[in-house]
Order: structure tokens, then sequence, then C-alpha cells
């Protein structure tokens, strides 16, 4: 036996392992610090930061201090700061390597707080372009009163187009019939005829005539068909001059368009004024709502293979008496301190492993009688029990909250603020396989909005700025529809009337200006061409006129043939 | 302090039969490829410890083992997903799946699975192999390595003067 065993290796090995567990018990909160900080900041994507963690056994307590989660989007901000979280674990179930939190309170939780050093890992999307190119573009506020002429000469005048068609094709047709009129029985030939029919009558014998009824009568029909094909081209190019005449006018409505504004464009004003900041926000719940799936849903090749909570590999799932997720968070109590005052709420049920739950992770923050609000409810719930992709939903209802100092947004190039108001704020959201469905209302009732003076002197600007600083309230109703990828953003305000009503105003004053001036530009612009048309259709009519006066010659000949 | 390091190089050194060395490689194929902070790594360090095994064998080959097992850690990954998901095997992961123990051991860990899988396949292989070497080739390998620079240096050390106190060889 002695050949093969070492007995002082059981000494060695006790040793090694009660160093072991001493390590561990030494060294155990640095290393749970080490894993949560490595763990969330693989999550986050930017540094997240523990100042303490502390692991009790008995019972198992696990307690971290001073936890800080940098904002990705933002360098020198935390998105998230929490004074102190203490969370009481199952042992039996740690012995399964499986994390059950019964109980789980975070305290003196705040959010966007600044931070001292930079601290994003890795680049995330440009959100602030993304969402606002959801939001549909308008260039009315930023026009401004052009150069008459400058405009009218670039302008794509139609009235000139069809006075230049008409001009080429009337002149066309002129020099044709005239051309024609020359080959068709003229004076020369009803003289002709004339004398014919007067040697006729005096020799009173009509077979001294051969053939001269039938003459005149071939030459009867040419005239007669040239004049029917010369009346119908008159008409169709008299119809183009009615059209030629009524040109000028669209062309005009066209013009003051380009020239000064037009109350038109005004209903995009709500996306201008409150579409960027909306973009902004849809964007990075999109974003947050993206980075925290790993703790709603693990994902894995097949349906009871999944990836580990951390480590490499695939964890594989076998039937249990009773399944229980990997890692479970049954209550979470969260105090958080927002800028409308302190606000509980609890969340239920955060695992990524729903389907082995059975049941939906909820969450619900409520706040009465807040420093700066009436009132304050979110709650919603995220299903992943069936389907990997979720059903989650969200409703937030803030009431009577008072704002100071916000700035909404640019506006006709000036930034506009919302000076003070109190508001009401409704939304709900669903995030399922079949989209993005959101809607929000927002009421605000009084509303002190300030602008301030714009860098140019459009009096459009002004009168826009003016009508906004005279708002007293104001509501906005929005909705999000589309696909993580593609949604478009639908934002609508009873502030388009009020503006509206004050561009009209001033469009109508401006454009009273330079009216005349714009008729005389377009006026030098069609005089000649029109002129050229008038005159060709002069000559047509001319030429009409002519083969109706040998008609009539020709005919009256044919009357005064002998019988 | 010199005296100190001897005596750890005498204990690493000892049990330096064929047999001792081989069975020492075997353990450090498990230990090397297999995730070192394993349940089944305690067990195989007390054996280790325990049994009359060659311990530098054994670092030695922990530390080679355990690169070579980084690069196979797709394949180990592959291999492991395969035989937790054999059908003929499923009732027995079900029962092992339901023990604590076998838990913590996180067999159901595909890498974990998969490393072991290999390792027990080469056990015996890399044990019987390297004992024959050991065997065929000791006398001429230790003349080689006794005429090269290096371990010339170092029998001419203080080194070795208390190596060979300590060990009692070379009397």
């Amino acid at each position: 036996m002695a050949r093969w065993f070492r007995w002082q290796g059981f000494v060695a090995f006790l040793l090694i392992v009660l160093g072991g567990a001493l390590f561990s018990l030494l060294f155990i909160d640095a290393l749970v610090k080490h894993f949560i900080e490595r763990t969330g900041t693989d999550l986050v994507g930017a540094r997240v930061e523990l100042e303490g963690a502390r692991l009790s056994l008995f019972p198992p307590t696990l307690t971290l201090k001073g936890l800080q989660v940098a904002d990705p989007e933002e360098p020198l901000a935390n998105a998230l700061e929490v004074a102190r979280i203490t969370g009481f674990l199952d042992g039996q179930d740690l012995l399964r390597r499986r994390v059950i939190i019964n109980e789980m309170r975070v305290e003196g939780v705040r959010l966007n707080t600044p931070r001292k050093s930079a601290a994003v890992l890795r680049a995330s999307p440009a959100i602030s372009n993304r969402g606002s190119e959801k939001v549909p573009n308008s260039e009315v506020f930023s026009q401004s009163l052009r150069g008459v002429e400058k405009v009218v000469e670039q302008a794509d005048l139609q009235s000139l187009k069809l006075a230049g068609s008409l001009q080429a094709e009337s002149k066309k047709a002129k020099e044709r019939w005239e051309k024609r009129l020359t080959d068709l029985p003229g004076e020369d030939r009803v003289a002709e005829y004339g004398r014919r029919v007067e040697a006729l009558k005096q020799t009173k014998a009509p077979g001294s005539a051969p053939g001269l009824p039938e003459e005149i009568l071939r030459d009867l029909e040419k005239l007669w068909r040239a004049q029917q094909e010369c009346t119908a081209e008159i008409a169709v190019l008299q119809e183009r001059v009615v059209r030629l005449e009524r040109a000028p006018l669209d062309d005009f409505r066209r013009l003051r368009e380009q020239v000064g504004a037009s109350p038109q464009g005004l209903p995009g004003c709500s996306r201008l004024l409150f579409g960027p900041r909306l973009g902004l926000w849809v964007e990075r719940a999109l974003l947050w709502h993206e980075r925290l799936q790993p703790l709603l849903r693990r994902v894995g090749p097949g349906k009871d293979i999944v990836r580990p909570l951390s480590g490499p590999g695939f964890e594989v799932r076998f039937r249990e008496q009773q399944p229980l997720p990997d890692f479970l968070l049954r209550s979470l109590t969260v105090a958080v301190e927002l800028g409308l005052g302190h606000v509980v709420g609890r969340v239920r049920n955060l695992t990524p492993d729903q389907n082995l739950l059975g049941q939906p992770m909820t969450f619900a923050f409520a706040g009465e009688a807040l420093p700066r609000a009436a009132s304050l409810l979110l709650a919603g719930e995220a299903d992943r029990i069936s389907r990997p992709t979720g059903d989650d939903t969200m409703k937030v209802r803030i009431k009577d909250f008072r704002v100071e100092n916000v700035a909404v947004s640019e506006f006709a190039g000036v930034p506009v603020t919302l000076v003070s108001g109190t508001g009401t704020l409704q939304a709900q959201a669903v995030f399922n396989q079949a989209g993005i469905f959101l809607d929000l209302n927002l009421a605000v009732d009084p509303a002190h909005l300030s602008v301030e003076p714009g860098k140019g002197s459009g009096s459009i600007r002004e009168a826009l700025s003016a009508a906004l600083a005279q708002t007293a309230r104001f509501n906005v109703k929005a909705s999000v529809r589309g696909t993580v990828k593609d949604y478009r953003i639908n934002i609508s305000s009873d502030l388009e009337d009020v503006l509206k009503d004050a561009v009209a105003v001033e469009v109508k004053g401006q454009f009273a200006k330079v009216e005349d001036q714009v008729r005389l530009v377009m006026a030098a612009k069609l005089n000649g061409p029109f002129q050229e048309v008038r005159a060709n259709m002069e000559a047509l009519a001319g030429v009409a006129r002519d083969l109706e006066t040998r008609l009539a010659e020709l005919t009256e000949l044919q009357n005064n043939l002998p019988r | 302090m010199v005296r100190l390091l001897a005596k750890v190089l005498k204990i690493l050194a000892s049990e330096t039969e064929p047999g001792q060395i081989g069975l020492a490689a075997s353990f450090a194929v498990v230990a090397g490829l297999t995730p070192l902070f394993s349940l089944h790594n305690i067990l195989v360090l007390f054996l280790v410890l325990v049994l009359r095994v060659n311990l530098l064998t054994f670092i030695l080959g922990t530390v080679l083992f355990a690169a070579v097992g980084s690069l196979l850690e797709t394949v180990c990954s592959w291999l492991g997903l395969a035989l937790l998901t054999a059908q003929p095997l499923e009732r027995l992961w079900t029962r092992l799946y339901q023990s604590p123990l076998w838990r913590l051991e996180d067999f159901n860990n595909s890498v974990v699975m998969g490393s072991l899988a290999i390792s027990f396949v080469f056990f015996l292989p890399v044990g019987l192999l390297t004992t024959s070497l050991i065997r065929r080739h000791r006398e001429r390998l230790l003349a080689r390595v006794r005429l090269m620079r290096p371990t010339q240096i170092l029998r001419g050390s203080r080194f070795h003067s208390a190596y060979q106190a300590v060990s009692g060889w070379g009397r």
C-alpha cells in the first residue's frame, strides 16, 4: 500500500482545500464585485462600477454599495446611480448553481448624474441622428422672401413652356396653310371659271363647254375639304391658346408659394417642435430595451439549450421535478429619486428563464403628492414565456407635473424653451412580434413658451416666434408605429392651428408687397411668345377667311351655270 | 531559503518511476483540458497528492494541456453538446441533473462535458505512452541533459549542492 499511497498527501490536500476556502472567504467580496462589474459592463457597453460588495453566508445576503452605471451615449454621465442594494439569496439553490434572490431592496436610485471620467467602452449607434430621421422634415420655416426676379427666372413656368410649344406649332401651321393656299383654286381660277361661264351663257348651248361643271365641282370639293381641315386645326390651337391664357394664373400660384411662405406646409410644425426630442426618447428607449434583453430571455441554439449566465459553451437543461431558473429575482423594491420627487417601485420575477418560471416580469412605480407632480404611475409587463421576442407592455401617467426651463427644440432656427408649465402625460406602449405601438398624449396648461430672437430677419419667423410666445396652453399627440429598424413617428398638436393662422396673416401681407412685381416679371417673360402666337393665330384665321371667300365665289359660279 | 526551495523541488521531483510519471501525465490531461475550477479537479488534486505520482510532471502537464484545451474549446463545446443531447443518454443526464453535486460539477455545460470526454479518452493512452517513452529513452535522454550547458552551470551552483544534500542522490 505504502508503495502507492502518500499519506502526507492527505494533509497537503486538506491544507490546500482549507487554504482555498479561506482565500474564498477573504476575497469573495472582491470576486463578487469583479463579477458584477464585468458582467454589467458587458451588458451595458459602458463601465459599471461598484464601491463595494459584501456576501454574507449566514443568512446568504448580498450587499452592494455605490453602484454606478455609465451612460453609453454620454461619456461624462451615469445613466444610473444606486446608493445601496441588499439582496437575500436562497442558500440551498446556490448549491445547485442557481442564484435565487427572494427579496432585493434598491435604495437611493438617481438617474442621469454627472461623472468625473469618461466610461463609454463601445460606440453605440448615433441615436440622435437615427431618431430625428424618423420625423418627416419640413422646410417651410426656414424660407424667407427671396428675390422675385431670381425666383421667376429659376421657376419652371408652365405658361412659358406652353407658349413656346404653341408658338412653334402655330408658326408651322401658318406657314403650311399659306403654302397650301397657293396650291388651291384661287382668284385667277375663279375669274377663269367666271369667263367660261359667261361664254357658255352667251352661246346658250350647254354642250359647248364640256366638263366645266365637273371641274368646278372638283375645285369646290378641294376648297371645302381644306376649309374643314383648317377650321379643325384652328379649333385645336384655339383650345391650347385658352389653356395658355390660364397657365400664368397657375404659375402665379406656384410662384407665390415659392416667393413667400405658404401656410400649407404648417402641419409639419409639431414635428419640428417636438419631433427631435421625441425621436431621441424613442431611440434611447429602444436601445435600453435591446440592452436589457439578456436579462429577460436567454438565447441558444435549441429549446433547452441556452447560453450560460457567464462562461463559455452552452447549458443543456433537463427535466426537473421542481424547475427553477438559474437566476431569479423574485421581488425587487426600488426607491428612485426623480426630478419630480421620490418614487417607489416594485419589480417582480426578473429572470432570463421566464419559460421555466411560467410568470412574466412585471413592474410598477408610483408616487402621490410629489414635490413636482400630483401623481406618477409607471407600470408594465415583459412577457417572454411563450415567445422569445416577447410581448411587452407599458403604461405611464404623470399628472400635473411642473416643468421649468425645458428646452423644447430648435424652431424656425431659434431655440424654444418651455419656461414654465404644468402638464399631464399619458402614454402606453406595446412592443411585440408585430412591432412597436406607442401612443402618447401630452397636455400642458398653463404653458409659458419663450422664443429667443432669431438670427435672421425673416418676418415669417418673427410671426411664428410671436405666436409661440403668446401660447398659453398646448396639446401634443404622438404615435410610433413600425419595427425597431423602421418606425415612423407621427406628431400632431393644436399649436399647428395657432401657428398656421399667424403665418397665413403674415404670408398674405408679404405677398401683397411682391404680387405686382411678380406679375410684371412674368408678363415680361411671356409677352414675346404670346404676341407671336396671337399673330400666327390671326394669320390662320385669315387663311380660313380666304378659303371661305373662295368657296362662296365658286359656289355662286356653280349656281350660275346654265341648266 | 535555498534549502527550502530545494526541499520543494525534491518533493516535486520524487516518485520518478516511469509508471508514476505516466499516471501524473494522465491526471494532467484531466486537470489541463477541463476548466480548472471544476468540482472534478478537486478529486484529481486529491488523487495526485495522495497517490505517489510525480508532481512536477503533473504541474507541467497541466500547464501544457491547459494551453491545448483553450485551443480546443470549440471542439469540446461541440462534442459536449452532442453528448448532452444524445437521445440514449438523456435518462442518465436527467437523473444526474436532479443531484446538487452534479449540478455543482456543471456537467450540463457543453465545454465541461466535451473536455471531460476528451480527457477520459486520452487518460489511459497518455499515461501508457508517457510510461513507455520514459522507459525507452530515460538513460539516453538523461545523459544528453547532463551534457547540456545549462545543466552543467546548474550542477556547479550552490542550489545543486543544497539539492543533493536534501535528496541524498549523487553519493
